[in-house]
């Protein structure tokens, strides 16, 4: 049952972190807490046997792309007076409105779930692991993998000429 | 042991929530770039507990690629947020709704 417990502990360390991460005024603490939210689903990730996927996680998404949002926030330098404030009341009621429609959609969808979990005798032993999707990743799934290089080329050169120095 | 499929369900439904409130009820265009990350998040959640529950290491192949799709996604994004700001020194969404001006 400790799995269980660890679980329900990171879960909610994940969903209350990306909570006060959509609530704070400050982007600088924002992206703190959606630190602590993308750890505590690396955690969530290992418990679901996802090993290589959370250390991407950790790696990726905490390491580079909340330190990119944080350095672009520093190179900003944001005055207190244009941080900007929540939308007006009216706009927010329409969202928490539209908000609370997708989680009833969400609720309908989910209720009836039924775990089909494949017993843990049926499940390579390596799954999950850096080999095995590596494997996979280089034999069934070679053109996406390379499609992919591609479109990190293109997103840096595409930010390259976006945020680059004007040229004279 | 390993976590039901209902919880992780429940979980990726959460984050996604969140995500979409960030996105609507913010408007500093970083808060609401940072919900687009977590509506990611959340659907690789989902993918994952997929993944484990059929017992097909398919679906971890596509997390991975919308963690790459989202590295280029940010790299992207924060440079046009970056270039707006440097031509109207705002980061506010309200402020840059028009086109053209």
């Amino acid at each position: 049952m400790a799995g269980q417990f660890f679980f329900y502990l990171f879960a909610a360390i994940s969903v209350i972190s990306a909570l006060l991460a959509i609530t704070r005024k400050n982007p600088i603490i924002s992206a703190v807490w959606l630190v602590a939210c993308m750890m505590g689903l690396a955690v969530i990730y290992v418990l679901t046997q996802a090993y290589f996927l959370a250390a991407v996680q950790v790696i990726v998404y905490a390491g580079a792309i909340l330190m990119l949002f944080i350095f672009v926030i520093m190179m900003l330098n944001l005055k207190t007076g244009i941080i900007g404030q929540m939308r007006n009341l009216g706009i927010k009621f329409i969202g928490l409105v539209l908000t609370a429609i997708i989680l009833r959609q969400f609720y309908t969808a989910i209720k009836g779930t039924v775990s089909l979990a494949v017993p843990a005798s049926v499940v390579p032993a390596n799954f999950g692991e850096a080999g095995a999707v590596g494997e996979l990743l280089f034999t069934s799934y070679v053109y996406p993998l390379e499609l992919m290089a591609v479109l990190l080329l293109v997103a840096i050169v595409g930010a390259l000429v976006l945020a680059g120095k004007e040229r004279p | 042991m390993i976590v039901g499929l209902q919880q992780l369900l429940v979980l990726s439904a959460l984050l996604f929530t969140i995500g979409v409130a960030g996105f609507i009820t913010r408007r500093n265009v970083l808060i609401m770039f940072m919900s687009v990350e977590l509506m990611l998040n959340a659907a690789n959640v989902a993918l994952v507990a997929f993944a484990r529950h059929s017992g097909s290491m398919d679906a971890q192949i596509i997390a991975l690629f919308v963690m790459a799709l989202a590295a280029a996604e940010v790299a992207v994004g924060l440079g046009i947020i970056v270039t707006v700001f440097r031509n109207r020194q705002t980061v506010n969404i309200d402020d840059v709704s028009n086109l053209k001006w």
